[in-house]
């Protein structure tokens, strides 16, 4: 049973060792060959795992062999245009100028209820307000609404607005983050004045804090359990 | 373009490595059967202490790998191997002639088998 434990922790580090060097984060923005090495890494893994008999090797060896392979195939992809469409395939365009292409809906084998669901998805209830649609290579698909239809602008409204500030976390529970606290040029004196002001005696108190360069601040006490 | 490097010569080495296996296997494998082949011809000359000998002698050969044979084999095929073999040594011991070679046949067999499975074939790969 020991012996059981110790392989599956070394081949779940090996995993998710080898899908962090892979370098996606979510399963939505894998490319089909990237998907299957992800299903393949997990079933090929677990064989060591079911059978104590079968050497750990079996699995590491698939394991590293198809993230090798993966890497490989990725650089292919970054650097050639053809190998890319070969493996990825080209993004198709759904709607045209406010059309149903039915060709490209065929070629994709994509439903009109699947067409629907995605809209719905991006809270586009009416398929009239789109202008164009892409169905991209991952399997996600893009919109652009017609100009008229599209959420109003600031600058369509020629109205001046102040520069966004990108808000950083400053505490992030209970723990500062110095290096973000510098980015906004401030320091620890000047966190314990706000976090004070909120009604918080240490840093320990805060559940997350974000400020921006402008002192726009968001915080949220740490709740007592 | 660095980790493109390290995965091409990480699958080399991988491959390399393969191929050092297959290459220790396939020795390890032939050595044996022909140390089994040695005291079944011994037995058959009437030198029953030469057959024991040598039989023990593959049994001995057999488990001095243990340690990198578990690594690289099923454990099941590392069983069905030693099984044979020390079958095989029982009937060396029990100076039977004709169990002797039929034990053999198996014992080769079966070495036979698992160096088949390493060595890169259309049968071994599909």
């Amino acid at each position: 049973m020991a012996v059981t434990m110790i392989r599956t922790i070394i081949i779940f580090l090996a995993i998710v060792i080898t899908m962090r060097l892979m370098g996606k984060r979510q399963l939505g923005e894998l490319e089909p060959a990237e998907l299957v090495v992800a299903v393949l890494i997990s079933d090929l893994a677990s064989q060591p795992l079911q059978d104590p008999g079968t050497p750990l090797l079996y699995g590491l060896i698939p394991v590293i062999t198809l993230f090798c392979c993966e890497i490989l195939i990725s650089a292919g992809i970054m650097n050639s245009l053809k190998f890319r469409s070969l493996v990825c395939g080209r993004p198709s365009m759904i709607i045209d100028n406010g059309k149903i292409v039915q060709r490209e809906m065929r070629k994709n084998r994509f439903t009109l209820d699947e067409l629907a669901e995605e809209l719905r998805k991006k809270d586009i209830l009416d398929i009239a307000t789109v202008q164009y649609a892409v169905l991209e290579t991952d399997g996600t698909l893009s919109t652009i609404l017609y100009p008229e239809e599209a959420p109003v602008t600031p600058k369509a409204l020629k109205l001046e607005v102040e520069k966004a500030r990108y808000p950083v976390i400053l505490i992030n529970d209970g723990k500062v983050l110095v290096h973000n606290l510098k980015a906004i040029g401030r320091d620890e004196n000047w966190l314990d004045k706000q976090v004070r002001a909120k009604g918080a005696k240490t840093f320990e108190d805060v559940y997350i804090m974000t400020a921006d360069a402008s002192d726009n601040i968001f915080f949220s006490m740490r709740e007592v359990s | 373009m660095v980790k493109e490097v390290l995965a091409a010569l990480l699958l080399i080495v991988l491959l390399i490595a393969a191929i050092f296996n297959i290459g220790i296997v396939n020795n390890l494998t032939d050595e044996i059967t022909k140390t089994v082949e040695q005291a079944v011809a011994a037995a058959e000359s009437g030198n029953w202490n030469g057959a024991i000998e040598s039989a023990e002698k593959a049994v001995s050969l057999w488990k001095s790998k243990d340690s990198y044979t578990h690594i690289v084999l099923r454990h099941s095929q590392i069983d069905t191997v030693s099984g044979a073999l020390y079958d095989f040594l029982l009937e060396a011991y029990d100076q039977n002639a004709e169990r002797l070679s039929a034990a053999a046949e198996a014992a080769m067999y079966h070495l036979d088998s698992v160096a088949q499975m390493e060595r890169v074939r259309f049968g071994s790969v599909f």
